[in-house]
């Protein structure tokens, strides 16, 4: 195809790989982009709408689609922001201490969720297709846009890599992808990433399910809760498999692990629950009373005695509390003797 | 129409104009469509044809900034006869409609979720050394209505590379580009030194912009006023005074003593004592702020001044207690913003705020 005059070359191209990256610089926006050739004239109107919805995401962690050039021949072209950057290769990932391999797992599932966000499915998650950029910021790429696809093309087995790929892609019959491979390979890239071995199950044709001890000489193994929804990631069934804004908020909430704090007003007076003050016990008018527990993660109801109720429902201990809740003490045939406390959590933000 | 273009023109044989959006002090903005992505677009092009050079340059730093609180540069062209940017088109209205003509003042809810967002973007903008310049509410676009689905900061029309400007006045370079201040911002939301030495303007200037425009949602007024007497105020950066109804009502007050005190950091005279677009990013993460959905409703009955009901179309009445009431305590008829929750046999609204009355 021609490329419009506004882009020049530089003469760069991407190693590896069967589709034509090369390199250019828009002269418009002065920067460097990528622009990536798509021979398959077959399902084109599949591929356009793909990138369309690519182009409405903002992610800081999924390189960016800029535009579509359609040649004269009617080949289409991407153009794809440029990361000057480096891989996410085997001595990256070994020097990462537990605190940066959960920050950067943090990012790869931010980048999943981002991109699931506009319901494209990456199809291709793998430490081989994510780069630091040079603000070690993780940027994912190579989405599975140039790969023949299309229904028919999915029936005929294996695409994919091994080992990342999810069971369900190895069946025979008609497969069609849902966002839970993204989320099988995620949970396996974890494994790699937080200094875990590519089992013999995760690369056997088709995949068997993993040992449950999977990532326990893994980074990350001080966070049970964290090992336990990644682990869900791998389930060999995809509907059960967790969404992956889940997975992200798990992982944020472990990495900022202390950093929250809720905010609890009630008949005209104000507690902080956070590091410092993490336990707030409340009474309303001898109705009930309960308590509110900071363990670093979560916060917790506890010592519930008498008529307590979480946004209308009947609370327990061990609930945990959800941001925005509203604790009612005191049960709806009381009137005017109950009290409410409004329950607020703050939203910090994982800084890299 | 207005501008230069008419329904129906195809420009750079690509955008196709289908409405006149408005115009800026500097530029006209159509919804086009583009052809080629089969999408909607704001297409701008400057109003003066002498300032095609700092609109191409505008476009070059804006369309560095990815983030989904600022509204993306898409393109730039030039055809034989202008200049044109392309960026997101958001759906919506700016924060001047959205919220401050329609309410009397924002509670601290929703301005600490709008200080947050507009922190993010921000922060991403000065990371890739770009400066606002002109923050003010009628350059940040919402959508969704009450909802705040987006918040996006838009119009970095006279943003410039910050490097470059410090670079730029270094060299005593005389570059039009800031010589007129009135031009450059609208007064009420500028830094001092934007006001006196429009040249040596840094990032920390947009960070005061942004302090007064929240100061403007949680109080209902601009913090040095309008006008030339402004002008004055800001020179002077006398801490504005913040009405005391903004921590008098104790279900508000941890929020606002929280939000007046980053305000406050913003108004500091010498810009390199307010805070980093980061910081600011970092404090915002602090303050625990509920996002429920919004619903619009009138008070129908208010009893012994303490307690009544909202009607509303969407729902069954909503009671409401004076106490969870931000600004003015509404009376019977006035109209009103709220959020609910469910309480048993009817949903209980927090917060509600007035909306400003059509009487």
């Amino acid at each position: 195809m021609i490329i419009p005059t506004r882009y020049e070359p530089t003469g760069g191209e991407n190693s590896g790989g069967s589709a034509d990256i090369l390199h250019y610089i828009d002269t418009h926006l002065s920067r460097t982009v990528a622009i990536k050739k798509i021979r398959d004239q077959n399902d084109k109107n599949r591929i356009f709408d793909e990138i369309k919805s690519l182009l409405t995401l903002r992610s800081k962690h999924v390189v960016q689609i800029f535009d579509i050039i359609i040649g004269t021949d009617n080949e289409i072209g991407i153009i794809m922001e440029f990361i000057h950057g480096r891989d996410l290769d085997h001595d990256t990932i070994q020097n990462l201490d537990p605190k940066e391999c959960l920050k950067l797992l943090w990012q790869i599932a931010s980048g999943i969720s981002d991109i699931h966000a506009v319901d494209f499915i990456h199809r291709d998650i793998k430490p081989e297709n994510m780069k630091l950029d040079n603000e070690n910021v993780l940027k994912i790429f190579d989405f599975g846009l140039a790969r023949e696809s299309g229904a028919k093309a999915e029936t005929t087995g294996f695409k994919g890599t091994p080992g990342y790929a999810a069971p369900e892609l190895f069946r025979h019959g008609t497969v069609s992808f849902t966002k839970a491979v993204d989320t099988y390979a995620f949970g396996v890239a974890c494994l790699i990433i937080a200094g875990g071995q590519m089992s013999k199950e995760l690369l056997h044709f088709p995949p068997l399910p993993a040992a449950n001890s999977i990532f326990s000489s893994t980074k990350i193994v001080e966070h049970p809760e964290l090992t336990a929804i990644l682990f869900k990631c791998l389930d060999h069934v995809p509907e059960n498999r967790p969404a992956m804004p889940l997975v992200r908020d798990t992982i944020s909430k472990h990495v900022l692990k202390g950093q929250h704090q809720a905010l609890i007003v009630m008949n005209g007076k104000h507690y902080y629950i956070n590091t410092q003050n993490p336990r707030a016990t409340l009474t309303g008018n001898s109705l009930g009373r309960f308590s509110i527990i900071y363990d670093g993660i979560n916060f917790t109801l506890n010592n519930i005695t008498g008529e307590v109720f979480i946004n209308a429902r009947e609370a327990t201990d061990g609930l945990i509390l959800p941001g925005s809740s509203v604790v009612a003490i005191g049960a709806e045939s009381r009137g005017a003797q109950r009290s409410y406390a409004t329950f607020d959590i703050s939203n910090p933000e994982v800084t890299l | 129409m207005n501008g230069p273009y008419d329904l129906d023109d195809v420009i750079g044989d690509r955008y196709r104009i289908k409405g006149f959006v408005g115009e800026g002090g500097m530029q006209f903005v159509y919804r086009a469509e583009d052809l080629i992505l089969q999408r909607d677009v704001a297409l701008k092009t400057p109003k003066i044809l002498s300032a095609e050079k700092r609109f191409k340059r505008s476009a070059i730093v804006s369309a560095q900034i990815n983030h989904p609180n600022v509204a993306k540069t898409l393109d730039y062209f030039e055809t034989t006869s202008r200049a044109h940017l392309i960026e997101e088109l958001i759906d919506g209205e700016d924060l001047y409609k959205c919220l401050l003509e329609r309410l009397d003042c924002i509670d601290p809810y929703m301005a600490a979720k709008v200080f947050h967002h507009l922190a993010k973007g921000l922060a991403a903008s000065h990371h890739a050394g770009v400066l606002h310049r002109d923050l003010k509410p009628t350059n940040i676009m919402v959508g969704g209505g009450l909802q705040l689905t987006s918040i996006k900061i838009t119009d970095f029309g006279i943003a410039k590379m910050a490097n470059k400007e410090i670079e730029d006045a270094a060299l005593g370079g005389t570059d039009t580009i800031s010589a007129s201040a009135t031009a450059v911002g609208a007064l009420p939301y500028m830094s001092p030194e934007a006001i006196e030495f429009p040249l040596e303007v840094t990032l920390k200037s947009d960070i005061w912009s942004i302090g007064a425009m929240i100061y403007e949602l949680i109080s209902g007024t601009k913090p040095f006023g309008q006008g030339l007497k402004a002008a004055h105020s800001i020179i002077e950066a006398k801490m504005p005074v913040f009405p005391e109804f903004l921590t008098s009502n104790p279900q508000f007050s941890p929020i606002n003593s929280k939000l007046k005190e980053i305000i406050a950091s913003c108004f500091a005279k010498d810009p390199n004592s307010r805070p980093s677009a980061d910081a600011l990013v970092a404090e915002c993460s602090k303050i625990c702020y509920p996002t429920a959905p919004r619903f619009t409703g009138t008070i129908k009955a208010v009893q012994y001044g303490a307690f009544g009901f909202i009607s509303s179309k969407q729902m069954s009445d909503t009671f409401f207690h004076m106490q969870s009431v931000y600004g003015r305590r509404p009376a019977e008829g006035d109209q009103v913003i709220f959020s609910k929750f469910s309480g048993g046999k009817a949903d209980r609204a927090h917060p509600v705020v007035c909306a400003k009355q059509t009487k």
